[in-house]
């Protein structure tokens, strides 16, 4: 357990030195931030930017467009930074062989491997919470009539979902020894996720739904049967990538 | 009692055979040299030992255990210094001692002492720069001092001078001289001075055997010497001497500094014969006469031939 700590805290010492804490930080506050603020002020200002001769009927904006400004953002901005900013977790090591000198002082590479893990999860969880909590107290100041029920299952769907791109971006980054070809993985997956929901069977146990039907959680504020098996496969899939992920390391040859 | 033990280990890359059938053993306190050219198969055996390679046959034991590849176990007996070490840039050298105490189970108390300890040994206490902004002969002793945080058993050199400018190979002959009191060391090389300086043991490794191995006294008994001197009381006799061993066919080298004329011959005994019969013949009586005693550099490159 103390070279599990060791080298979680080496990490995180890392991700501060090198300002990658600092700038997700930032991205994901940002995010926090503008989610509800477009939300609310969006149809002023295209009411304002728009000719006078166009008349657009806007709708009052409400806490629902909050949240589904914040969905957006954080999948197509925050996620993205996210992945961005670790892609190059594993492949920084083999590049500079920082892990030998880890490996033959004893340290297990299952150890490494978990502690790797447990920082983006962790840095994960920190971050989108940390967003989610902005955009929560704007939005109750913003739209003080909304609710927050199904606020949890709707957001932890995606957190959910954040964490199985982790786990693949931790399994790419084990067995390409580059930065960009993670990167190219996990867009890859997310791109057959999109195509396999072309298939209604498919889709009704794809993960994707777990990013992709948020409002609508928050609006019905309940699971219907293809959103549990999406939630289960995502779940199967995490735990199952984490292993594969150690698996492999274990057998990496690491220069 | 061998503290490595390396029976039988073979390794192919692709169709390049880079190991074959390497045996030999490490005994506790001694200097191991294991010499070879570049691409002789060293840093591969040294990888192998570290669990870091995997080894298409034949067996690692460390301790008495076996090494497993992937498998970090036996690494807790050893310290690892390799040619070029790589640390973590963004930390002190303070930071990543402590960092390497915490991974090798050491407790927080005597991590810091022995930090403290090995960083005053190799010339670093009192350095607060990250080590990005670190000198490669820097680099070096820290990586000595993070290769003895573990008191290790056994210290495993991958051609730990190669990098370095001569001061700096000299910093790290020296605190390896230390270490040699307390600590069995392996110390791959292709630099056979240090050999000489440090080694009690020598295996040298070409084409991916081992072809020659024993103590460096006995490595250079076993070859005749190229290189003999000799050394008259006067110049003028040296120099009578040094015009008619020019005319020699059998005499490769030849340097007169004064009263004293140095040489080497392929065929050390013929050659020595012809020196006697000029000697005899000009009536010349020299101060001494020798056969010099063979060099790494000759046993070396006898074993390779």
């Amino acid at each position: 357990m103390r070279g599990f700590n060791a080298f979680v805290s080496k990490e995180l010492k890392e991700n501060m030195r090198n300002y990658k804490f600092f700038i997700l930080g930032i991205v994901f506050a940002i995010v926090g931030l503008l989610s509800p603020l477009s939300a609310k002020f969006l149809p002023e200002l295209m009411e304002n930017l728009l000719d006078e001769t166009i008349t657009i009927i806007l709708a009052e904006p409400t806490y629902i467009d909050s949240w589904l400004q914040f969905f957006s953002n954080i999948s197509q901005i925050a996620l993205v930074a996210f992945v961005l900013v670790f892609s190059s977790v594993m492949s920084k090591e083999y590049e500079q062989g920082t892990l030998v000198h880890m490996v033959t002082k004893g340290l297990p590479r299952l150890t490494i491997y978990a502690a790797k893990l447990s920082v983006l999860a962790l840095s994960w969880t920190v971050f989108y919470w940390l967003s989610f909590a902005i955009t929560l107290g704007y939005t109750a100041f913003y739209f003080p009539d909304g609710t927050t029920e199904g606020l949890l299952i709707s957001a932890g769907s995606f957190y959910l979902f954040g964490l199985l791109l982790i786990s693949v971006l931790m399994v790419a980054g084990v067995v390409f020894k580059n930065t960009y070809t993670p990167l190219l993985v996990v867009g890859g997956f997310i791109g057959l996720l999109f195509i396999g929901n072309i298939v209604p069977a498919v889709e009704r146990w794809s993960p994707l739904q777990l990013s992709t039907r948020n409002i609508e959680l928050l609006t019905t504020l309940e699971a219907d049967r293809a959103f549990t098996q999406g939630l289960i496969v995502t779940l199967v899939s995490i735990l199952v990538l984490s292993i594969l992920g150690g698996v492999i390391f274990k057998r990496k040859a690491l220069q | 009692m061998a503290v490595l033990e390396i029976k039988a280990l073979k390794k192919t890359f692709g169709t390049q055979q880079v190991l074959n059938d390497v045996t030999f053993s490490v005994e506790k306190g001694s200097v191991y040299g294991f010499i070879g050219k570049n691409g002789a198969g060293k840093t591969t055996t040294m990888n192998i030992a570290l669990g870091l390679l995997k080894a298409d046959e034949g067996s690692i034991m460390i301790n008495d255990e076996y090494v497993h590849y992937g498998d970090t176990k036996t690494n807790q007996y050893v310290g690892y210094l390799p040619d070029v070490p790589e640390f973590y840039s963004f930390l002190t050298a303070g930071e990543y001692m402590t960092l390497c105490a915490d991974i090798s189970g050491l407790d927080k108390q005597r991590g810091k002492e022995k930090s403290a300890e090995l960083l005053k040994m190799v010339g670093l206490e009192d350095n607060k720069k990250r080590i990005k902004n670190y000198s490669r002969g820097m680099k070096q002793r820290l990586g000595i001092a993070q290769a003895l945080i573990n008191d290790p058993m056994l210290l495993i050199c991958d051609e730990p001078t190669s990098a370095l400018d001569p001061i700096g190979r000299q910093q790290l002959l020296s605190v390896l001289q230390k270490v040699k009191e307390h600590t069995t060391v392996i110390f791959s090389t292709h630099i056979l001075s240090d050999v000489e300086a440090i080694c009690d043991e020598v295996a040298i490794l070409n084409d991916g055997r081992i072809v020659k191995q024993g103590t460096v006294k006995q490595l250079k008994a076993g070859i005749d010497s190229e290189n003999w001197t000799v050394v008259f009381e006067s110049e003028e006799d040296a120099k009578v001497f040094y015009d008619i061993l020019l005319t020699e066919k059998e005499i490769n080298s030849l340097v007169i500094n004064g009263a004293t004329v140095d040489g080497a011959a392929t065929d050390a005994k013929k050659a020595m014969i012809t020196i006697l019969k000029h000697l005899n013949r000009l009536s010349l009586i020299p101060v001494k006469v020798e056969r010099k005693e063979a060099t790494m550099e000759e046993v070396f490159m006898e074993a390779i031939r």
